[in-house]
């Protein structure tokens, strides 16, 4: 295996350990994120924003 | 939990959606030029293949007084709203919902292409190396390296691009001083030779004229850290007409020792002009200083429009434009973290297509409609708030000229677009009336009017 070949397997391996830092701390994150803190900025008088929050939410 | 927005949720609110204020003109100086300096690296040369070499130089500086006009608008406009979102967040207060929703689509789509298009090239030119390596694992770690930056913090990201941006800048004056240009006995510039003057008339400069863009490209940009900096009065302005004028400079240099060492012809289709300008001098130092220098440059473009796109996005999530879920920012970090994972993907796709000139000129297209609201959100802004209604850390001189030079010239890049790429143009028009007529469809009835507009602003004349 040449060189080169390992440097493409290194990049892609490189990529894995980012990304799955990224993808870790963002569910991380998520999980425990309050959601609260954007609830904040809806009108929570309107019925059509409240029936629309639930869809919000949990995309 | 509260029924209204009364004044602790507001502030809990606030205070989630809040970045750091910590940026200064050499971080707006580094983002506008780091997102744009990648275009001297690539991109500029199919001017060329358009208008031929003088055709190029035409389409540079023209283009460069379009730029000068959208700078000085930016900065007026900026200054008084310094919102994260730029100016999507500009056109909610000046072109309401629909307005900034297309200008935020615009905006993202012009970075998140421009992104891609970089990654394209960091793979074209590691594959140079060597015929065995792959660009996809470059495309995908370039993307993956400046996502995980992103996502852990502006200010270190910014910190990176003045360093990466100044050391890209300086290869091109690198390239320039080792062809001797100055002893004209030795000098390894062929002008004479190499290069053409305009071998399809004045429709080629028309033609030109929307790759010329690409010089520039996204200086317009440094404007959405204006919610990020200390002093956003003396930041914007001072960042980014300083970023203009070096690249102006950088441009001229770039043109003038690429078409002195490359043939115009083989020039107009590179992927990487610099690159083989380098090559042509075949010196080992010059040749290994522009390969560092259009890897970095494209980093830092990339850099720039993750930081970017992702605030545009954030900020019309922010308003309920696109769902609200995206607005949320990192507790830790302080980052739109969301909306940063959210355009990994739209990137990656676009990228591994390889199709640089296509996606260039989406980049392009989304770009010029940006510019067309602009010039009418500044009519519209000196309307709503005249001179003496407001306090203005920068006043646009010689109003409306900058903004007449700015619409006759985005009429110019219109005609070139179309000369060069009709279809795709029809694409993306159409695109975006789709986006429109979902928007006014289904998502408008989401936007709350009554928190769509901060408060803090005079209310503007005849409302």
């Amino acid at each position: 295996m040449s060189v080169y070949v390992l440097m493409n397997w290194g990049a892609w391996a490189l990529s894995a350990i980012l990304f799955g830092f990224v993808i870790v701390d963002f569910m991380k994150t998520n999980k425990t994120y309050d959601e609260s803190f954007i609830l904040g900025t809806f009108d929570q008088d309107d019925p059509g924003m409240q029936k629309h929050f639930k869809k919000e939410m949990t995309l | 939990m509260s029924t209204n927005l009364d004044e602790p949720v507001m502030t809990k609110t606030q205070k989630i959606h809040d970045y750091s204020r910590v940026l200064g003109p050499a971080h707006i100086w580094a983002l506008g030029v780091g997102i744009v300096l990648v275009g001297e690296f690539m991109g500029w040369n199919f001017t060329i293949a358009k208008g031929g070499s003088m055709g190029s130089l035409i389409a540079c500086w023209a283009v460069g007084l379009l730029y000068v006009c959208l700078v000085m608008i930016n900065s007026e406009i900026g200054c008084i709203l310094p919102q994260t979102g730029g100016q999507y967040a500009q056109a909610k207060y000046i072109l309401g919902p629909l307005g900034a929703f297309n200008v935020g689509l615009a905006l993202i789509f012009e970075y998140v292409m421009l992104e891609a298009s970089d990654a394209i090239v960091i793979g074209a030119l590691m594959e140079t190396l060597n015929p065995a390596i792959s660009p996809y694992p470059w495309i995908f770690l370039g993307l993956a390296f400046l996502t995980w930056l992103n996502y852990r913090g502006i200010e270190a990201t910014l910190n990176i691009n003045i360093v990466i941006t100044g050391i890209a800048y300086v290869t091109i004056f690198i390239l320039l001083f080792s062809t001797k240009f100055y002893i004209p006995g030795s000098s390894l510039l062929q002008t004479k030779e190499l290069m053409s003057s305009l071998p399809y008339g004045w429709i080629g400069i028309i033609a030109a004229m929307q790759f010329g863009i690409w010089f520039y490209l996204g200086i317009e940009g440094a404007v959405q850290g204006a919610g990020e900096c200390r002093s956003p009065q003396r930041a914007l302005p001072l960042g980014m007409l300083s970023g203009v004028v070096s690249l102006i400079i950088g441009a001229t240099v770039t043109w003038y020792v690429c078409s002195g060492l490359v043939h115009w012809e083989t020039l107009g289709s590179s992927v990487y002009p610099l690159y083989e300008a380098a090559l042509a001098t075949k010196m080992p130092f010059v040749i290994a200083a522009l390969f560092v220098g259009t890897i970095l440059s494209c980093l830092a473009s990339a850099n720039g429009c993750i930081i970017d796109s992702t605030r545009a996005w954030q900020a019309m999530a922010n308003d309920h434009l696109i769902p609200n879920w995206f607005s949320a920012v990192h507790p830790k970090y302080k980052t739109p973290y969301r909306a940063i994972v959210f355009m990994v993907p739209i990137a990656i796709s676009f990228a591994f297509t390889g199709l640089l000139d296509q996606v260039i000129a989406f980049s392009i297209l989304s770009a010029i409609y940006d510019y067309m609201l602009k010039a009418i959100m500044m009519f519209r802004f000196r309307k709503m708030w005249p001179i003496g209604s407001i306090k203005r850390g920068y006043i646009s001189p010689w109003h409306p000229l900058p903004v007449i030079v700015l619409s006759v010239m985005v009429i110019g890049v219109f005609a070139g677009f179309y000369l060069g790429y009709g279809v795709n143009m029809l694409c993306g028009t159409l695109f975006y009336i789709a986006a429109s007529v979902w928007f006014m469809g289904h998502r408008s009835k989401y936007v709350n009017l009554a928190t769509f507009i901060a408060k803090g602003l005079p209310r503007p004349q005849g409302y």
